[in-house]
């Protein structure tokens, strides 16, 4: 329980509102919009526009603003890496220089762009998790594929994959953590060491896991099974997906929003 | 079979592909509608090969087992069966398959093609029966054991079999969650539902109506639990555990301080003492 | 958990006994300083763990620590390989370490052919007894265990309980983490109730009988033999709250002969 602390991990939060509301799949090829729209921006104006976008849509998803800063937390790091290569790794004009490491002028746009970028994609990535419970989103995805069906792709079998790997996440987490714990008390060494040494010493938690993973899996088969699972056909939902109008005035709003940003972008003087 | 049986065995034999031994052999049982039934026995012998059978995740390699008056053996059989039965399981967490309470439940109404309006009133049902309605959309993983297995019963109660049996439910459990587990249980069998209970026990075999005992897949006893609680012997044997009010119980028997009738539970023995 | 006081001695059995989430988990796993206390602190002989953060490794070789369904922590290819992991982390002379698995298979009852079989194959209760053997053969000073006795039958707990009391004899410091009020009365010189982090009640088993027949603790069921002793009491019965069959059977015929 201790990791799940200091992770949001995207956990789905119902408030209830219009966003939560919202048919899964607008919600995902909105935010596949967004995601394309911010990977294409440029300027430093219009990351503020996506920012802003943004900041709109977790007030009208009555979303507390910390819990969604919070779903950065597990790439902090990585957003910091990716600032600081582009700090000290861009040619331009130099304002900062100590023995090889150099800061230029376009370094530190680059580092906060960049930077930047990655903290939005994760956000809004983040933001679709805590409005959209994970069976909508593998529902939705289900719905979303489905037309390929015909051709042998196996949507339901994806949707439902997902769903049973995200509710696990946090129950393998825990056990990850028992088990950790019962080698530790037996003297295993897992903080010490190169990467090599540390896989090593790391088999002692991974076999474990896989035993109960495949325990896991013949149970719930089982399980399954005796609750009448036999694959999609004929299944039904408690709350099926219903296109609305809403819906519909929605993904044209978040296309529109893209186009606009993005041509805003490309209009704007050249950096 | 008649009317008022659920589940019949006749000669039922089982042997698992690839041993050599019989898991069952020979089950004649008849498993009458509303009544409680407990399976008891040793590990090992054959109670959870038998418990599987009720809702045909296995099917007889020899004799036949009849649910709801259909041959398992069928395919007709087959489907009759996984509607006519549930079972809980003894993992709580390898029993659940979503990540909401409420979306777990509605996994087997949904796997049965049952309208979107009829599945939500039956999840708010079998919710309301399980005493888990406030949890309707709290995350899985955060239910204790007991409310875990509680909705392991909803899922099983939502696809309204008139069967249900329980794999040894209990014993990953706390003391609290056996007692909440049990109170449900009770309550589902006052409303009418045959309920099929392998356990090993006490408290848990005194809710029954009728127990029968399996040793190395054949059925060598059948009788009350009170009756059961007499076979002093045989009871280890059997995997039973004999807890320290049984044998105060017995000895008080024995020293005629109390009457061999009354039941190995607190409150009828203080009765029986101090009337 | 806050402000719990507990002290164990060598060769003592003490019990936590508590509801799911009342701590006691989280105390066990003190006593090996795998979690570090924010306030107070916890010294093994004599050894506190705030100020020795490096002597902690020394600190988790005196106190072993046996998780629930330690069975589950199992992934040697042998049963002789599971339980020299321990001796082999804490650095025992290469020498002494077939001395080490052969005594502690001994006190487990592990027979001698099962040395070279894969513990994965072995039956559940046979994975659990390599499981503590694993920590038994580190040969440590204390011993703490959640809840050994899950999942087990009748004759499991008991022989369970046969090899701790054993262990307690030799010396070693037992604590037992159950939400098994019922056993831990039985074996334990003094238990220790936690309720939602706090420390409740603290004492021998008769010490505490008596004050759970004046209050209920929240998530603790009273074992029926000294809750039916309780009520025989309370209905005028010169009987002793106690958890032994015998002893009440033979008080209670006094009591109703007379």
């Amino acid at each position: 329980m201790k990791f799940l602390n200091h992770l949001t991990l995207g956990q789905y939060v119902p408030t209830g509102s219009i966003v939560h509301r919202a048919d899964p799949r607008t919600k995902i090829v909105a935010t596949l919009f967004f995601l394309a729209g911010v990977f294409l921006a440029d300027h430093g104006m219009v990351f503020a526009l996506w920012a802003a976008t943004l900041g709109g849509i977790v007030v009208l998803a009555r979303l507390p603003v910390s819990m969604v800063l919070r779903t950065a937390k597990p790439v902090l790091f990585l957003i910091l890496f990716t600032g600081l290569i582009h700090l000290f790794f861009s040619q331009g004009t130099p304002v900062f220089q100590w023995g090889i490491l150099k800061i230029t002028q376009e370094g530190i746009r680059m580092a906060f762009k960049m930077g930047f970028r990655l903290f939005l994609l994760v956000l809004y990535a983040g933001t679709l998790t805590l409005t959209t419970s994970p069976t909508e989103l593998a529902d939705g995805l289900e719905r979303l594929f489905s037309p390929l069906k015909p051709l042998g792709f196996p949507a339901h079998e994806m949707a439902m994959m997902m769903t049973i790997a995200i509710r696990f996440i946090p129950t393998l987490l825990d056990e990850t953590d028992r088990i950790m714990k019962a080698q530790l008390a037996r003297g295993a060494d897992l903080d010490r060491g190169g990467l090599f040494r540390r896989l090593r010493a790391f088999i002692p938690v991974l076999i474990p896991l896989f035993v109960i993973v495949f325990q896991r899996a013949d149970d719930l088969a089982v399980a399954m099974e005796s609750r009448n699972y036999r694959g999609g056909a004929g299944r039904t939902r408690m709350n099926p997906l219903t296109w609305r109008m809403q819906d519909s005035v929605t993904l044209v709003l978040a296309l529109a929003i893209t186009l606009a940003f993005s041509f805003l972008d490309a209009r704007l003087p050249g950096l | 079979m008649t009317a008022g049986t659920i589940v019949s065995f006749r000669n039922t034999g089982y042997t698992y592909p690839g041993s050599e031994k019989a898991a069952l052999r020979g089950i004649d049982l008849d498993v009458r509608k509303g009544e409680w039934l407990a399976v008891l026995g040793a590990n090992g012998s054959g109670k959870s090969t038998l418990a599987r059978h009720f809702n045909a995740l296995l099917v007889p390699t020899q004799g036949a087992c009849f649910v709801g008056g259909v041959d398992t053996k069928t395919e007709e059989g087959q489907r009759c069966a996984r509607t006519q039965a549930a079972i809980v399981f003894q993992n709580p967490e390898n029993q659940i398959v979503a990540a909401i309470v409420e979306e777990d439940v509605a996994f087997g109404p949904e796997n049965l093609g049952i309208a979107p309006e009829e599945i939500r009133k039956r999840v708010k049902d079998a919710l309301e029966e399980t005493g888990l309605a406030e949890l309707a959309e709290k995350p899985t993983y955060a239910l204790s054991g007991g409310q875990k297995q509680r909705l392991a019963v909803a899922g099983a109660i939502a696809m309204k079999p008139p069967c249900l049996v329980l794999d040894e439910a209990t014993s990953m459990l706390d003391p609290s969650g056996r007692k909440e587990l049990q109170q449900v249980l009770r309550r589902l069998h006052t409303e009418g539902m045959t309920l099929v209970s392998i356990t090993h026990r006490m408290e848990e075999i005194l809710s029954c109506d009728r127990c029968v005992v399996l040793e190395s897949g054949t059925l060598v006893w059948e009788g009350s639990p009170v009756d059961l609680f007499r076979e002093e012997k045989r009871l280890a044997g059997w995997g039973i555990d004999v807890p320290p009010l049984v044998v105060l119980w017995r000895e008080l028997v024995r020293r005629n301080l109390i009457d061999g009738d009354v039941k190995p539970v607190p409150g009828e023995m203080v009765s029986a003492l101090c009337p | 958990m806050s402000d719990v006081s507990l002290q164990v001695n060598r060769g003592e059995w003490i019990s936590v006994v508590g509801h799911t989430g009342s701590g006691k988990s989280t105390l066990a796993q003190h006593m090996n300083a795998l979690l570090l206390p924010a306030a107070g602190d916890v010294a093994i002989d004599g050894i506190g763990v705030r100020e020795n953060r490096s002597q902690l490794r020394e600190i988790r070789r005196k106190v072993g620590l046996v998780f629930q369904y330690p069975e589950q922590q199992i992934f040697e290819e042998t049963v002789y390989d599971e339980i020299a992991f321990g001796p082999k982390n804490w650095r025992v002379p290469k020498g002494e370490i077939p001395e080490r698995v052969a005594e502690a298979m001994t006190l487990t009852g592990l027979a001698e052919r099962f040395r070279t079989l894969s513990p994965f194959n072995l039956s559940g209760g046979e994975k659990r007894r390599v499981a503590i053997a694993s920590v038994l053969a580190v040969r440590p000073d204390y011993l703490v265990l959640d809840e050994p006795t899950a999942g087990l039958d009748a004759s499991g707990k008991r022989e369970l309980c046969r090899l701790l009391a054993k262990l307690k004899e030799n010396g070693t410091g037992i604590v037992h983490v159950t939400h098994d009020l019922e056993l831990a009365v039985e074996v334990s010189d003094k238990i220790l109730v936690l309720t939602n982090g706090r420390s409740k009640l603290w004492g021998t088993p008769e010490v505490i009988l008596e004050e759970l027949m004046e209050c209920e603790v929240p998530g603790l069921v009273m074992p029926p033999v000294p809750f039916f002793a309780g009520r025989l009491r309370d209905l005028g019965l010169d009987v002793p709250v106690t958890w032994d069959p015998e002893r009440l059977v033979d008080a209670i015929e006094r009591s109703v002969r007379r």
